[in-house]
């Protein structure tokens, strides 16, 4: 009897032991404001990354500054944006081919404002593609956009080469200040990369029109060697990008049509990700009209190659502030059996919506790279259709090959967002006979 | 007084080391902190050795003298230095009347072939050698402003004016509808990328977008004009001697002892009936297929000989003043056609074509254009030739995929894409022939049949991040020759080292008129 009794006291107390210490991993898995999370203490992260990440972190890739954003991220959406988180309750869905339908018409609306599905049903079989849906649109509501962007190849030593382009947008859906404007080609929006340097590649462009419904996009490039716009395929989308860590649908981590994946709503979470800044950065106008930094502006966001010093990757982001967010988890499979990519899954900012980390793994289902944006709240302190703040992630983003040991980075010095629709991006760019200008 | 080519030389490559410091390494070079007024190059050498012996064919005899130009195995045909300079300046700061969009592109260029200079001996003895047809100084190096244009946007109007390549069409390799601009064959022909044999030209052209119509949406109207009365450019034609010049065919075969013989080219007058002009049309139907028609005038490259008497003697105790004249002015035709490109999902393929209809194409049937003597007085009397006129059908079938073979590469894709030109010719003559004599036979030219084709395919793909990009070209004549271009190209920024092999092997036919000039390149080009 006696010994039954010490058993029993050995076990409860084995239980409880057991128990304080699981308790303990819980506990110790928190960020507070003003820490620094890095290899040394990288189980404080654990549940806040996906696991591809936090092995980067582990790895000492990553060194976090944890802070908190100083504004509420509804802030940056225009009002007229924001009123549709209420308007546009049960105004939308999504048809078999997961394009956004007009939930009273059942046909493909011709104009689509502010966020579609601002109330995600988590049980719902397609939230994923609501949630994809909202990412689109919810980004199409800064308007258009011209941004130059720096396109690099960075390795573990470092910094190797990088190209230059000039990424053009002209956004029909979910910009308040295309309203009005005739679309009778029924385009989601369309984009322009064209490539400024080196001198070899300047004058490569590639133009994609995006359609609502489900239209096949049609993507053209311009090749300088034979001086002709070139028909390609969607399924060059997933082609690595000049022989980069990026394809073209990594841009912004997806860029391209929705109803090209699967979208399933897997998980919601509470996650960290990288933001430039706790406070919006002030943006000025420029006398064309457009808005950016402005010219002797220094306080970009820089990436490890560019600080002295700094310990972590090369390629992983030096001066961002890592907050938490809620987020959504989403897993997506493209429908094209030609697509270079496997399962992907996406961690998206439950509030803006946006991608905040893309892990991408090859057809046979094993793990491959690891992507994750940096944001910029920018303050134009004035009005600019209706609005003086807006969430962008023109902070850059960072693809790394974990087979490689190589990343990409893609990040803009000098965004800037245009709200007069015509003023400075023109429509008539995107034609055929428009798009053939911007080529030698 | 030209300066000399070396002074140049190190004058650009100081500029280029230069820029290179004082603005950012392998990235544009801003004058202004707006970025709107960049400018950019390269500086480019590219050392070509001969793999085959060309004894025979390239050996022949020229006016007085007799050089011999047998190239064998080894010797470097080819020295080209290149230095680039680019300017580019958006005028946005200014604000134009009308909402006018204005930026302006100026490309200086400067090349030096140093093979006639300190190459092998052969060629060092081509500029010793009287010749007519060009002056090898002016051959072997020049400066020039190579693209000068501005640009006006407004809306949907666009306009160029200025100094500039426009490329119409479909076809890769071979030209059908791309034939407003000529090439310049005399440093490598098909060995060389199609658009650095351009010569741009000095043209307006402009282009309204129109919108869409039914169901043609980006339905554009295009058209250009190039003023006969200040461009009369037309292709160039290599020295003889050189190493890409073709052999010219002698009149009736027979040699004429101490006749005074003189080649000589003829380019259009300059006069605004010589002008270059066309339209076309392009939209996209049904949102997947691109169309295209158009219609222009311009010159086509081809030679087409003919023999001028300018004067002959009775009885001939004197030699008869002959010439041989390339005519280019006659090469005036007027090109119609079309073209399409869509892309079809089933097989996740791109399906081009374009078909072109070349009106008046001169052609060489030898008894029209360098007729035989007259012996019915019992001496030869030559007559001037004509130049006869053929209409021709050209088209072009083209595939373009992006395969996956991952067992070979599990990053990029491999482009490959494969075309299919024929060729037909109206009213055709069984003497129709290409200007080129069958080597040994001076007097024997290649025949042209009524019905020729010729298929290309070409495969290329990127590894380490992009900075190796291996290429294959091949195209087949089945009548008998084929061409082969592989090549590889490795980047280390700033620089690219690209090494090619270039062949033409089979028979004297088409293409196979330059079997026996196989050759490797070696390209060491500097990006600033």
């Amino acid at each position: 009897m006696k010994n039954i009794s010490m058993m029993r006291c050995m076990e409860v107390f084995v239980v409880v032991v057991l128990l304080f210490i699981s308790l303990g991993q819980f506990a110790m898995a928190d960020v507070s404001p003003g820490e620094v999370i890095d290899k040394s203490n990288w189980e404080k992260a654990q549940g806040f990354l996906p696991e591809q990440i936090l092995e980067w972190v582990k790895k000492g890739y990553l060194i976090m500054n944890i802070g908190a954003l100083k504004y509420n991220m509804k802030d940056a959406f225009a009002p007229s944006v924001y009123e549709t988180f209420t308007t546009n309750v049960g105004k939308y869905d999504v048809d078999k081919y997961g394009e956004l339908i007009d939930q009273k018409t059942g046909k493909y609306p011709y104009e689509i404002y502010g966020i579609p599905f601002p109330v995600i049903d988590e049980k719902d079989p397609n939230a994923g593609f609501k949630i994809a849906h909202n990412m689109r649109t919810g980004r199409s509501s800064g308007g258009h956009l011209y941004a130059e962007i720096d396109h690099c190849w960075v390795s573990p030593r470092g910094f190797e080469r990088k190209i230059n382009f000039s990424y053009i947008t002209y956004q029909y859906t979910g910009n308040p200040t295309a309203k009005g404007i005739p679309n009778p080609d029924n385009f989601e929006r369309t984009n322009i990369f064209k490539v400024t340097a080196p001198f070899d590649l300047a004058g490569t462009a590639i133009m994609a029109w995006n359609y609502q419904g489900p239209v096949e996009d049609a993507n053209f490039a311009y090749v300088p060697a034979i001086r002709r716009v070139r028909r390609t395929s969607p399924a060059s989308r997933s082609d690595a990008l000049f022989g980069s860590d990026f394809c073209i649908d990594d841009g912004d981590l997806f860029e391209g049509k929705i109803s090209t994946m699967n979208w399933k709503l897997i998980g919601k979470t509470i996650g960290i990700f990288a933001h430039r800044s706790e406070a919006p950065m002030r943006w000025i106008r420029y006398p064309d009209g457009g808005y950016g930094f402005p010219k002797d502006f220094k306080n970009y966001l820089k990436y490890g190659w560019e600080v002295p010093g700094w310990k972590g990757a090369p390629w992983a982001p030096a001066n961002a502030v890592w907050v938490k967010r809620p987020v959504y988890i989403v897993e997506a499979y493209a429908k094209d059996p030609y697509y270079n990519y496997g399962r992907q899954i996406f961690w998206f900012d439950a509030e803006s919506f946006q991608p905040l980390y893309k892990i991408i793994y090859d057809r046979a289902g094993k793990y491959w790279k690891g992507g994750l944006m940096v944001y910029i709240t920018y303050d134009t302190g004035q009005k600019v259709g209706d609005f003086d703040k807006f969430n962008d992630p023109s902070g850059g983003e960072v693809f790394f090959d974990e087979r490689t040991n190589h990343a990409t980075v893609q990040h803009c010095h000098m965004g800037a967002w245009v709200h007069r629709a015509d003023k400075y991006v023109n429509k008539n760019d995107f034609t055929l006979a428009g798009f053939q200008k911007f080529c030698k | 007084m030209k300066a000399k080519p070396w002074s140049l030389l190190m004058g650009l490559c100081c500029l280029g080391v230069i820029l290179l410091w004082g603005g950012r390494a392998h990235a544009v070079f801003y004058l202004d902190a707006d970025k709107t007024f960049d400018i950019s190059g390269q500086i480019q050498t590219r050392l070509t050795f001969r793999t085959q012996d060309s004894k025979g064919f390239t050996n022949f005899e020229l006016g007085f003298g007799n050089v011999k130009t047998h190239v064998p195995v080894g010797h470097l045909v080819q020295h080209r230095n290149l230095v680039y300079l680019e300017v580019n300046h958006d005028l946005k700061k200014i604000q134009w009347p009308w909402d006018f969009k204005i930026k302006y592109h100026i490309l200086g260029r400067l090349y030096y072939d140093g093979i006639y200079d300190y190459g092998p001996h052969v060629f060092r003895k081509v500029g010793d050698t009287y010749n007519p047809v060009r002056d090898i100084d002016d051959f072997k190096w020049d400066v020039d402003l190579r693209e000068y244009y501005v640009d006006i946007s407004r809306g949907p109007l666009f306009l160029r004016i200025g100094r500039q390549n426009l490329s119409w069409g479909e076809a890769d390799v071979f030209r059908l509808l791309d034939n407003i601009n000529p090439l310049d064959n005399t440093f490598g022909f098909i060995f060389e990328d199609l658009n650095d044999r351009r010569i741009p030209l000095r043209m307006i052209r402009g282009s309204y977008n129109i919108g869409k119509v039914g169901p043609i949406s980006s339905f554009a109207v295009e058209g250009f004009f190039a003023p006969g009365a200040f461009e009369h450019t037309v292709a160039p034609i290599p020295p003889p001697g050189t190493p890409y010049a073709p052999p010219v065919p002698r009149p009736g075969g027979i040699p004429i002892p101490g006749s005074i013989f003189d080649e000589f080219t003829e380019k259009p007058d300059r006069r605004w009936d010589n002008s270059r002009f066309g339209l076309r049309l392009q939209g996209v139907l049904f949102e997947n297929v691109n169309l295209a028609i158009a219609g222009y005038r311009t010159y086509l490259d081809d030679l087409t000989p003919r023999l001028v008497v300018f004067q002959q003697f009775q009885p001939p105790a004197i030699p008869p003043i002959l010439g041989l004249e390339l005519n280019r002015s006659e090469s005036k035709v007027w090109i119609f056609g079309g073209s399409l490109n869509y892309y079809e999902k089933h097989i996740d393929t791109v399906i081009r074509s374009e078909v072109a209809y070349l009106n008046d194409v001169p052609v060489f049937i030898p008894r029209i254009n360098t007729p035989d003597p007259d012996f019915s007085l019992g001496f030869p009397q030559f007559l001037t030739g004509e130049i006869p006129k053929r209409d021709e059908v050209r088209f072009v079938v083209g595939l373009d995929k992006d395969v996956w073979i991952r067992a070979l590469n599990k990053k990029n894709t491999f482009l490959v894409s494969l075309q299919y030109f024929g060729q037909y010719i109206r009213d055709y003559d069984k003497d129709i022939k290409m200007a080129v004599p069958k080597f040994p036979n001076s007097t024997d030219f290649i025949s042209i049949k009524r019905y020729e084709q010729t298929i290309t395919a070409l495969i290329n793909t990127k590894y380490m991040n992009g900075n190796l990009k291996p290429e294959f070209v091949v195209a087949y004549d089945p009548r008998g020759a084929v061409l082969l271009l592989p090549s590889i190209q490795y980047e280390w920024d700033p620089f690219r080292i690209k090494l090619q092999y270039g062949a033409i092997l089979g028979k004297f036919t088409g293409m196979g008129v330059f079997r026996d000039r196989d050759q490797v390149s070696l390209t060491l080009t500097w990006l600033f």
